[in-house]
This record gives structure tokens, C-alpha cells and sequence, in this order.
């Protein structure tokens, strides 16, 4: 196993989404090359679900800059959590775009709504 | 504070009537764009306004009054328009990401982050497809998010308007970020397919 193919499965190993056999080989790999060994205890020191439930903090800078870097470390390997923040951001711009301004040009509201809603108050 | 804002306080029933005067016209465009029915505009536009009115000693002027307002006749608009299409309320707990006992995501995570969902569709649509989303979602998530995006209120304001601290306010709106997120992706992303 070559150290790229170790990178692009180690989060389906992480998954439990891999064969017996393809298992043995990513921890055979692990024992036999260090850089890939430090690889796989940083996508194990910082979960997915640790890193969504803090993605909040990560994004709004609030997180210390050690913790920061172990989230950018965690960022950096793993395709699922790139994915997520990417569109939990635009989730974020969706939202502002769709419930916030772009009001309408400013018309009147008809007299009889007006009364109606100004009577509904005095019931 | 808006000196309309406190003669309104102030029970002055002038007040209410400019109030209405004033915002009335803007606010039906607004629970117009989410409901696309003239009637049931109004409707939401006069349940706003009621929920304004007996609401508004707790108006603190931290956002303008006409912004205040608009969250308020929106959350009417969008109450209205999950009633319409009589969908089962959702826990909202459901919405959240699944994870392995590894702590790793259940499932690979489609990337919907860039522009491409509006290349698909056409920018109104977008937008009316996520008002509907955000209706589904269970008021525990509806409410903050409407704060924030609406009002623009900072945590520890929409801790103070929840009842709750800052920091338990921040990580509701985190959770209704992600709910959010999860019906986008069903609704946006099967139109972009």
C-alpha cells in the first residue's frame, strides 16, 4: 500500500467501511511508516462528530489557537468534514439571504386590512 | 429606544395605528413572498400583528422596531405555511449528523457547498425552497435562527430573549444550523440533480 492510497482510506477505515483484508493492510501500513502513523492518530485525536459539535466556535474563531490548529490538522484530512463545513457555511449565507432585507418596495396596506387588524387588537 | 416603540409601550392607540400605517404594506409583501396566496398573507400578516401588539413590552430596542417586526410576521408567515402543507412536526433531533461509535460520519458528505445549487435553479426558487425548510423546522430551531438572520441579534441578546444563557443559545442556533443544512441538501440538492 502506497502512502496516498493510506490517506484516501484511512477515513473509511475510521468508518469501519472496509474489508477484513483491506483493514489488515491500512494498520500494516501504520506500523511500517511513521508519517502515515501520525496521520492516523491526528484523524483519531479529533472526531467528526467533535469537530461538527465545535464547528460553530472553529468558525467564529472562538477556540484557542492550539485547538484551532488540531481542527485546521483534522480539516486537512479529512473530505467528509471539508464537505460539511462547506455547506454548513452555505447553509448560513442561504439562510440570511432567504429570511433577511430584500424587501419589496414599501406599498400601502389597504384600509380594510389596516382596520381589520387594528379591530382585531380591541377584541 | 423608538419613540414609536415607547408610545406603543405606552398603550397610545394612535401609536398602533402608524405602527400598522408604517409597516403594514412592507410586512404583507413579506408574508406574501413566503405564502404566494394573497389571503393567506393577510392572515399571517394579522396574526403577526397580534403577536406584535401583545408582545410588545418585552421589545427591548436591541434590534430596530421594523426589524423586530419582521421576524415576527415571518415566523407568522412560515407557521402558516407548515400548517399548509400539513406535514408531521419533526423532533428535529433526526436532522442532526449520524456518526459511527468512532466518532466519524455515518455516511460520506456530499459537497453542495459552492455556487452550483444556483446554477440549477433559478435564485427566487432558492430562496422560497429555503423558507420552506426553515418552516419545517421544530420552533426550538426556528426561533434562534430567525433572531440571528432576522433581527442579527448576538448570542448573548437571544440568550436574553430564550430565556437561556449565551452560550446555550449559541449551540441552539448551531443545532438549527445543522437541521437547517440536512433538509437543504434533501430539497436543493435533488433539484440540482
Amino acid at each position: 500500500m502506497t502512502c496516498k492510497q493510506f490517506e484516501a482510506q484511512v477515513h473509511e477505515y475510521l468508518r469501519g467501511a472496509l474489508s477484513a483484508a483491506a483493514c489488515a493492510e491500512i494498520e500494516r501500513h501504520a506500523t511500517e511508516c511513521a508519517a502515515c502513523k501520525g496521520l492516523l492518530k491526528r484523524c483519531q485525536e479529533l472526531t467528526c462528530k467533535e469537530f461538527v459539535e465545535f464547528l460553530n466556535d472553529y468558525l467564529d474563531g472562538d477556540l484557542d489557537g492550539q485547538r484551532h490548529s488540531v481542527f485546521d490538522q483534522h480539516l486537512a484530512v479529512c473530505p467528509d468534514c471539508r464537505a460539511y463545513v462547506a455547506s454548513y457555511r452555505r447553509t448560513m449565507e442561504l439562510s440570511v439571504t432567504a429570511l433577511g432585507g430584500e424587501l419589496a418596495v414599501p406599498e400601502e396596506i389597504p384600509e380594510r386590512l389596516l382596520r381589520a387588524i387594528l379591530d382585531s387588537r380591541k377584541k | 429606544m423608538d419613540a414609536l416603540a415607547e408610545r406603543l409601550k405606552a398603550g397610545e392607540a394612535e401609536a398602533f395605528e402608524e405602527l400598522v400605517r408604517t409597516y403594514g404594506g412592507r410586512l404583507r409583501a413579506v408574508a406574501l413572498s413566503v405564502l404566494h396566496d394573497a389571503a393567506d398573507a393577510d392572515d399571517a400578516l394579522q396574526e403577526g400583528f397580534l403577536a406584535a401588539f401583545r408582545s410588545i413590552g418585552q421589545f427591548e430596542g436591541r434590534a430596530q422596531l421594523g426589524t423586530w417586526l419582521h421576524r415576527i410576521v415571518l415566523n407568522a408567515a412560515l407557521m402558516k405555511l407548515r400548517a399548509k402543507r400539513s406535514r408531521p412536526d419533526l423532533d428535529g433531533e433526526e436532522l442532526l449528523p449520524q456518526f459511527t461509535s468512532n466518532g466519524v460520519f455515518a455516511e460520506r458528505q456530499g459537497d453542495w457547498g459552492p455556487e452550483g445549487v444556483e446554477d440549477a435553479v433559478a435564485r427566487n426558487e432558492v430562496r422560497a425552497r429555503v423558507r420552506e425548510c426553515v418552516a419545517e423546522l421544530p420552533e426550538k430551531f426556528r426561533i434562534p435562527l430567525l433572531l440571528r438572520d432576522v433581527e442579527g441579534l448576538s448570542a448573548q441578546e437571544m440568550g436574553d430573549r430564550l430565556g437561556t444563557t449565551a452560550n446555550a443559545a449559541k449551540i441552539r442556533l448551531h443545532r438549527a444550523r445543522q437541521a437547517l443544512r440536512t433538509l437543504l441538501e434533501r430539497q436543493l440538492v435533488g433539484v440540482a440533480a
